[in-house]
């Protein structure tokens, strides 16, 4: 039996040493093969660029660069939307502070990070390279604390806990993210947008935007949940009940990218759900004020609440999308007036 | 609990650690393994945990009245109430839709319309496999082949033994009821070899079986939308992806087994080697064919009688055989279709003709050898396509299109890196062909050191982990 199980040991421990060196040597990005594209295409042109976009289709389907630079002409501005679909709090926060390290001193001036509550992953999804790969022991740590520090019920936290656990022991497993080496994605737009409306005449994934397109335009009244909890966001404010990991997590991404001369805008966009809204409107009274950008309350953002510019229950069409960032870059400039 | 999941990579250790380090009498041993069992199968749905204990009380209560009922007639009616008692359950949780759509279908025929609602009945995980396995034991106690079990928790063990609970093998209580009897000290050859097969298993089970069923799935659920040589690879698909389920699930349980220092039952013998039918019925699902051999065939008279009582038996084997399947049509035409096959080899004496591996003791066999693989080889993926297929219709506008002249185009779909692994998963499992398994013996092979072991091991846990396609369910589950 000793035999057996020194052997068991010795074997465990040089295939954990050949894992921890492929989870150490992969590229932070690896994983996610949309942020990969853009990644790389940002790195071939970054002197060309010294605003960044970061998030999920929030960001990437609704904040458009050429606009924003068309208004911050005084600014001298020229942005990137390196935001890609499906990428949340843990993993859209992973990615950035990673990218700021691959960013020498003063190379980029400003960068937006969507705000968003620690996300909640299908169970199947902590199986897959994308609901994994950005799993690093300082992430779940992150994770851990956030679930700890919330104010979720106590099934909720077990089975979020269980979630992120899933999710850590993967991303030390999982080697098809190797076959992300290989893949030579492209990106779809030079400056990284490209708006929902695109995909009802593009023949990729067609049929899903189109079905997302039609059910929303069919019955538009799911939108009243949104404008609902839009129209909350105000008693929001009041609440003082602050996940302080969130809180302090928020920091020290601002302090780190004040490090590389970034100034950094945490970006709430509208439509989101009502419990999210909940979650992360009382961080702002805590956050330093030229930080946040909050454009998701119904008075001051009604027009992102109509249906003529919307594409689905969650995301803006072309014509919303071009008004969120007119109405990002007027807030923007005010901001950066504050001292 | 899948075999390939982290509950089971948790509880296995654990499962391990306790039995050799804290239970280390037999006895507690056996409690041990009952109640790991129960919480393995309670896991997947505990509501059905009353089905076996029902069962195990039964069998365990007749078999202790078979040993003190002398009487013939007596004795007769007790195996008969064990026979009803377990294929009743088996007939109504697996069967009754199926007879219940029958009958109404056969009765529209002469134009009477009965109504009858079928039941949403949930099939029980491993019902036909664990039933089988108490019927063998019933049955071999009313034969006198084996002494009845007093000790309840020895047999609810065996009964409810986890490695095989799900999916077999079917296992004799000849074989395997002894081993809960005898103490069992922990055998080192034994628990390495059993790791290898675990290895394999999931290797077979993970990266063929998985990424032939996307394919397989992906062709036969839009059969109608591709040609004849893309409809042959998606059989060759399912083909393999059968296989590398079932015979991993298999290798599993068996290396599972070895850790705890018991031996089951061979299931697979590398079945896609043989060079005729016959050869494949006695390589494939091992455990399942000899159980009907010596439950079924041979009390109907086997071969013995004339050749019109051969043809019979043959086809109720074989019928039978595919009905215990699932309820459908497609596995008693899938039945049938062997029996077909079968029958030849039996009315010209030549069914035994293949009783050793083929090209023993060498590395290729030669051309007539490689003639009649391919040709059996290709009748059963022919024959899986009805095992596949939803329904009979479905199977022949499928064969149909196979044998149009579509089958000389280009393939639509042609995945290189599966057909990779399974190249890779044939070469190898062709050089261990002589073995119990692929990865047997491999430290008695005196040029494979160890540290080229390790690394070939660690070579199949990356393939593992880089290419186990979406994990899905092991399809014998439903059976």
């Amino acid at each position: 039996m000793k035999q057996f199980l020194r052997n068991i040991f010795w074997f465990g421990l040089i295939l954990l040493i050949g894992l921890s060196i492929k989870k150490m040597v992969t590229p932070f990005y690896l994983g996610n093969s949309a942020f990969k594209a853009k990644v790389k295409s940002f790195q071939k042109t970054s002197q060309h660029y010294n605003t960044i976009v970061f998030g999920s289709s929030h960001s990437y389907r609704q904040f458009n660069p050429s606009i924003f630079d068309s208004l911050m002409t005084d600014y001298n501005l020229s942005t990137y939307n390196i935001a890609t679909a499906g990428t949340f709090n843990p993993e859209s926060y992973y990615l950035y502070e990673h990218f700021l390290k691959t960013l020498d001193k003063d190379a980029i001036k400003y960068a937006f990070l969507e705000l968003k509550p620690l996300n909640f992953y299908d169970w199947e999804n902590t199986n897959t390279t994308r609901g994994s790969y950005w799993n690093t022991t300082s992430t779940l740590y992150y994770a851990l604390n956030y679930i700890n520090a919330s104010n979720y019920d106590k099934i909720e936290k077990f089975n979020l806990t269980k979630i992120y656990l899933n999710s850590f022991l993967n991303s030390f497993v999982d080697t098809n993210i190797l076959k992300g080496l290989f893949l030579k994605p492209s990106v779809r737009s030079k400056t990284g947008f490209v708006p929902l409306d695109k995909e009802l005449s593009s023949k990729r994934r067609n049929n899903e935007f189109t079905l997302r397109y039609k059910t929303f335009h069919a019955d538009t009244t799911v939108l009243k949940e949104r404008i609902t909890a839009a129209r909350n966001i105000p008693q929001y404010y009041n609440s003082k009940d602050i996940n302080k990991v969130h809180l302090s997590h928020l920091k020290y991404l601002i302090s780190k990218s004040e490090q590389k001369g970034i100034h950094l805008f945490l970006l709430v966009p509208p439509r989101l759900k009502d419990n999210e809204y909940q979650e992360i409107i009382p961080l702002l009274n805590e956050l330093p004020k030229g930080h946040s950008l909050e454009l998701a309350n119904y008075v001051e953002n009604k027009t992102f609440y109509k249906t003529k510019n919307s594409f689905d229950i969650g995301h803006l069409n072309l014509k919303g999308a071009n008004l969120f960032t007119e109405k990002c870059a007027e807030l923007v400039m005010k901001k950066l007036q504050i001292p | 609990m899948l075999f390939n999941s982290l509950d089971f990579a948790i509880f296995l250790p654990l499962v391990f650690i306790l039995y050799w380090f804290v239970f280390k009498k037999t006895g507690l041993q056996n409690l041990l393994i009952f109640a790991a069992s129960y919480f393995f199968y309670g896991w997947w749905d505990w509501r059905f945990l009353s089905l076996i204990l029902f069962s195990t009380i039964i069998d365990f209560s007749i078999g202790i009245a078979l040993r003190k009922e002398e009487k013939k007639k007596r004795r007769l009616l007790f195996l008969w109430l064990s026979i009803i008692v377990n294929l009743g359950f088996l007939g109504f949780f697996k069967y009754y839709n199926f007879f219940l759509d029958n009958f109404i279908s056969a009765f529209s025929i002469f134009g009477m319309e009965l109504s009858a609602s079928s039941l949403n009945i949930v099939l029980p995980v491993g019902i036909s496999f664990y039933t089988f396995q108490t019927l063998s034991y019933t049955i071999d106690v009313y034969k006198g082949k084996l002494e009845p079990c007093t000790d309840f928790i020895a047999f609810g063990a065996f009964v409810s033994f986890f490695p095989q609970l799900v999916a077999g093998p079917i296992e004799r209580a000849t074989n395997l009821l002894p081993q809960f009897y005898k103490k069992r000290s922990f055998n080192y050859s034994l628990a390495v070899d059993g790791l290898r097969q675990i290895l394999w298993g999931l290797f077979k089970k993970v990266v063929i079986a998985d990424n032939c069923a996307e394919y397989a799935n992906l062709i036969f659920n839009n059969a109608d939308n591709y040609s004849g040589s893309t409809l042959l690879l998606g059989a060759f698909f399912f083909t393999f992806q059968i296989y590398g389920d079932f015979s991993g699930y298999s290798d599993i349980a068996i290396g599972t087994s070895r850790l705890f220092g018991f031996n089951l039952m061979r299931n697979f013998s590398f079945p896609y080697f043989s060079r005729d039918i016959a050869e494949f019925w006695r390589r494939w699902h091992i455990s399942l064919s000899t159980w009907f051999r010596d439950y079924l065939y041979i009390p109907l008279g086997g071969s013995k009688g004339g050749t019109p009582m051969k043809i019979r038996n043959t086809f109720i084997i074989f019928l039978v055989s595919g009905f215990w399947h699932g309820a459908n049509w497609t596995f008693i035409a899938w039945g049938a279709l062997n029996a077909l096959y079968f029958l030849p080899l039996l009315l010209s004496g030549k069914n035994r003709q293949n009783l050793g591996m083929v090209a023993e003791g060498k590395i290729f066999p030669n051309p007539r050898e490689i003639f009649h693989m391919s040709s059996t080889f290709l009748l059963t993926v022919l024959a899986w396509v009805f095992f596949r297929a939803s329904s009979i219709d479905k199977a022949l506008t499928y064969l149909k299109e196979i044998f149009s002249t579509s089958l000389f185009t280009v393939p639509e779909e042609f995945p290189m890196v599966i057909i990779s692994l399974i190249l890779l998963f044939v070469v190898v499992e062709w050089l261990q062909r002589e073995q119990q398994h692929a990865l047997e013996n491999l430290e008695r092979n005196h040029l494979i050191k160890k540290p080229l072991r390790w690394g070939f091991y660690i070579g199949i846990i990356l393939i593992i982990f880089t290419f186990g396609g979406s994990q899905q369910e092991f399809i014998y589950f439903q059976f």
